[in-house]
């Protein structure tokens, strides 16, 4: 059986989620990697959440949220997009793969992009392999 | 004595006698050459003890929150005067009970630059200009102020403070003409190269002692993520994937806050170069969104604003829609 990696998806409630739900009710295929975490906006989602998925074992985190201007709340994705912004650039800084932690805009509307872009970061991790680097396992003191 | 040391003097008095501060916070001599100590005074015979410092690596912008309730006078180089702003801007310390005595920063030395130089440093004599003499137990060296400063003073955008109630009479430093050089050699090395230099040099050489932490003027928060219990974001032992998280958010809680004082590195008992994770955040929010920290107290901070065209080419979706496939 070939590997499939685990990706936390942490979509938004009104926008993203809806989309993975549209995705399930078109009877659209995408891969079984995701894990979705509903969230209540995309600003709901911290940098320490998205370091402490891939600790935890995830091979990938994909955030999602509503398209600039759709955001439930009115601003949240706009602030969301700067955070995101800079911490995709400080984990590209420290080598981290940059291509592990993926941002998205899916609207309710948009079922066959949720699909797409699910299709596309499976495709992106599996080529990267599972995360070795940032999951925490059992290690002897002194030997890594 | 070095002109600037007397001319905070005089100010210090004044600012006290006027009765526009109850305390005079700066740096006074330390038990040894190359460590000053930070202080908080508020009589004459103390305020003769004040100096402007050759080495004063923590920043006395970390202590304002024991002082809350009084009117605090500080000694403030650009970099101070930058911490107090975004304290300000965060509603961590009133404006008004703040007044900030600044200084124009000629740059201050590194003390392992300066205890490179002999077994023993006995005394430091500095023009504040261009040489420094410093006397060991070997000798005596004449050396090139630049050479011995510290490197976040190297790097200094702001070394004269841009928010101050009075700015001392004096000649600072030019503003850097090349910040991020350092950052730019990183940055130009390949992902497996970047990550072993920072495991090399962050991760595996961290003790976790959180240093950094308590000497940066703007981790204030009264329960550190970093000391949350539930949920644990970093867990308690030396796992270097937990030292890595460490790092990495402590480094993105100061994004669009950090004012490059270099507090953290001079805290740090390991000789990480925390500086370079802070230094590429703020790099980054220089040119994607034009964003210095600590210079407007009226203005917003970066991460509470955000403007319609900011950049959003690193989202998968746009990746893909560029690319044609949705």
């Amino acid at each position: 059986m070939s590997w499939e990696p685990k990706i936390i998806a942490f979509l938004c409630n009104w926008c993203s989620y809806a989309g993975a739900d549209l995705a399930g009710v078109s009877r659209l295929r995408y891969p079984p990697s995701i894990r979705v975490v509903r969230v209540p906006c995309s600003s709901r989602v911290s940098p320490a959440m998205i370091l402490d998925a891939l600790k935890s074992g995830a091979d990938g985190v994909l955030v999602s949220g509503c398209h600039p201007g759709d955001c439930h709340y009115l601003t949240g994705n706009l602030y969301a997009r700067r955070r995101f912004y800079l911490l995709k650039k400080l984990l590209e800084f420290v080598g981290l793969d940059p291509e592990r932690v993926q941002f998205a805009w899916v609207s309710a509307s948009e079922g066959d992009v949720f699909a797409k872009v699910v299709t596309d970061v499976t495709d992106r991790i599996k080529a990267l392999g599972p995360n070795t680097k940032f999951r925490k396992v059992l290690r002897v003191e002194g030997k890594s | 004595m070095s002109t600037l040391t007397e001319k905070i003097r005089e100010a210090a008095q004044k600012v006290l006698a006027e009765g526009l501060a109850e305390v005079v916070l700066g740096y006074t001599h330390g038990s040894l050459p190359y460590r000053n100590r930070v202080t908080v005074v508020n009589t004459p015979e103390e305020i003769s003890r004040l100096i402007w410092p050759s080495i004063g690596v923590l920043n006395p912008a970390n202590v304002l929150h024991k002082l809350k309730g009084k009117k605090v006078a500080l000694i403030s180089p650009g970099c101070v005067s930058r911490a107090v702003v975004v304290l300000c801007q965060e509603g961590q310390v009133k404006r008004g009970e703040v007044y900030l005595l600044g200084v124009p920063c000629p740059g201050m030395l590194d003390p392992s630059k300066v205890r490179a130089l002999g077994k023993k440093i006995l005394r430091l004599e500095d023009d504040f200009k261009e040489k420094v003499l410093v006397v060991t137990s070997e000798g005596e060296k004449i050396v090139g102020r630049e050479e011995l400063l510290r490197q976040n003073c190297l790097e200094c955008r702001h070394p004269t403070p841009l928010v101050y109630d009075q700015l001392l009479e004096g000649e600072a430093r030019k503003p850097s003409p090349s910040p991020y050089q350092k950052v730019e050699e990183i940055e130009a090395r390949e992902v497996s190269a970047r990550w072993q230099w920072f495991q090399e040099a962050v991760v595996s050489r961290c003790i976790r002692c959180y240093a950094c932490r308590n000497a940066c003027p703007l981790c204030y928060c009264p329960t550190c993520f970093a000391d949350d219990s539930r949920p644990q974001w970093v867990g308690k032992t030396r796992d270097p994937v937990d030292t890595a998280l460490y790092h990495l958010v402590r480094a993105y809680h100061l994004a669009g806050r950090c004012v490059d004082c270099g507090s953290c590195e001079a805290a740090c008992p390991m000789d990480i170069p925390l500086r370079l994770l802070t230094k590429k955040l703020e790099k980054e929010a220089l040119s994607a969104f034009s964003f210095e920290s600590g210079l407007d107290p009226e203005a917003p901070l970066l991460l509470t604003t955000f403007r319609e065209e900011d950049p959003e080419d690193f989202m998968i979706t746009q990746e893909l829609k560029a690319l044609g496939k949705i």
